[in-house]
């Protein structure tokens, strides 16, 4: 039985995933049937216990845990019990993060620092915590959320790209360190993607970047949580970053 | 023109040092006090320069120095992931106040400098693609914000220079990629410095938020 952790897995693109596989999990011929999934949430203790019903309604084996990216002590409590339940893991995909948008020249050293921790170093702990468990499945895939932000830079979010950035990096380090043993490690880097976080910015943030996209829409959740599904079993595709941005050509 | 190197130690930045005072350049330099999470320093550092009423034309932060991110975290993870945060915000911090200290000058140009870190699948080098790869976009990014202060910001991604490593590593490197059309010829610090140089003299830089590569026979980041 294979094990997988989606982190921020109640709202926006993680709730997405975590939908689409427990649709996987419980098709036969899909290569995580049957699967636990863990899923971590940092606040909104009440819409972590909805998603546990609602998918246990459904027949999918699922834990919701709360942890927090910024707090290593969370995170270490987390491995704790998640090593204990089920000793090993098959899929992680870090998708967990926060943004903070603004210009970079009047934003505080505060916040900055902020999304160093949570998004950049919160994510490597957490990963190398779980290195043992995604060993000890012998085969396992370690996905990485980057940000299309992360990959061509994008005004008002130098912070928030520079993690984005450090995570493509981080996942080419970590294929260099264990691609040979079993662990496949991929990122995605979603473009502009329909959930709260980007409905909520005024349109003047992104229209002209949808404008320049090949599609000139926004993408759906559904849309990076396919790409997340496939690289589950990513076959020859390592330390790579599959961009969903409805097609920048740059 | 007035320049500032930060970490200015290190093979690459000792010749570009040298090559800009050669060029007229006067050429101040700073150290970072490495992986501190205490920063006044390079805030307090353009602010009194400010208070003379000079400003500078080009900054260059040096990113090439003695570190290798592999090496750390096959070592000790969790320090490693300490010693990245703490870099990376001391960067962040640099850009921050380089650009400010330029926007307040009617513009200038910040150069970083990095070692390619996909170099290291065929030499022994140091390898940092998390710093490398956050650094990129934090350029191209602050790029796009600082264009209209008339600021270019832009990022050369080195090759190791020839004298940094024994003559032996090269010859094997260049041995193993003899089936390629291109094959691998290492440059010397001071033409890469002279490319570096060229970039800070130009008139009219129509080059920013650029990943610029220095070096040949490999390209950029192919693994």
């Amino acid at each position: 039985m294979k094990n997988i952790i989606v982190t921020g897995g109640t709202r926006g693109i993680g709730r997405a995933i975590v939908n689409t596989l427990s649709e996987k999990i419980r098709l036969t011929d899909d290569g995580i049937h049957g699967a636990n999934l863990i899923v971590t949430y940092r606040s909104g203790e009440e819409q972590a216990k909805e998603l546990k019903n609602e998918l246990m309604h459904l027949g999918v084996s699922v834990q919701v845990m709360q942890m927090d990216l910024a707090d290593t002590q969370s995170i270490e409590h987390f491995v704790t019990q998640v090593e204990q339940e089920y000793g090993e893991i098959h899929g992680l995909i870090n998708n967990a993060g926060m943004t903070n948008d603004g210009s970079f020249l009047t934003m505080s050293d505060d916040d900055v620092s902020a999304l160093l921790e949570t998004n950049l170093a919160g994510t490597m702990f957490l990963t190398e915590m779980l290195v043992p468990l995604l060993q000890k499945a012998g085969t396992s895939s370690v996905i990485l959320m980057a940000s299309a932000a992360g990959v061509y830079g994008k005004e008002g979010q130098v912070p928030y790209a520079t993690t984005k950035g450090g995570l493509i990096g981080y996942c080419q380090l970590l294929a260099r360190r264990y691609g040979r043993s079993g662990m496949y490690v991929n990122a995605v880097a979603p473009g502009f993607i329909e959930t709260d976080m980007v409905t909520e910015l005024d349109p003047s943030m992104f229209e002209h970047t949808l404008k320049n996209a090949s599609i000139g829409a926004m993408g759906q959740p559904n849309d990076v949580a396919n790409v997340v599904h496939n690289l589950l079993t990513p076959g020859y595709i390592q330390a790579t970053t599959i961009k969903v941005d409805g097609g920048h050509l740059r | 023109m007035l320049d500032l190197i930060i970490n200015s130690k290190g093979i690459t930045a000792e010749s570009l040092r040298t090559r800009l005072e050669a060029s007229g350049h006067q050429v101040h330099t700073l150290e970072l006090p490495s992986q501190c999470d205490d920063l006044r320093t390079i805030k307090a550092h353009f602010e009194q320069l400010a208070e003379t009423g000079e400003c500078y034309n080009n900054i260059y932060l040096n990113v090439t120095d003695s570190f290798s991110e592999m090496d750390d975290f096959n070592q000790d993870p969790k320090t490693a992931i300490h010693l990245v945060q703490g870099r990376l915000k001391e960067i962040l911090k640099t850009l921050k106040y380089g650009s400010q200290h330029l926007a307040r000058a009617e513009g200038g140009r910040i150069f970083v400098l990095c070692y390619d870190h996909s170099m290291n699948i065929n030499i022994d080098v140091a390898s940092n693609p998390i710093t490398n790869n956050a650094i990129t976009a934090a350029v191209q990014s602050l790029a796009k914000e600082v264009a209209r202060f008339g600021v270019a910001i832009n990022l050369f991604l080195i090759h190791p220079p020839k004298e940094s490593l024994p003559p032996k590593l090269w010859r094997d490197a260049k041995h193993d990629l003899k089936v390629y059309s291109m094959k691998y010829k290492p440059v010397l610090a001071e033409a890469q410095s002279e490319i570096m140089q060229m970039y800070s003299e130009v008139s009219n830089l129509a080059t920013s938020g650029g990943v610029i590569p220095v070096g040949t026979g490999i390209a950029v980041c192919n693994i």
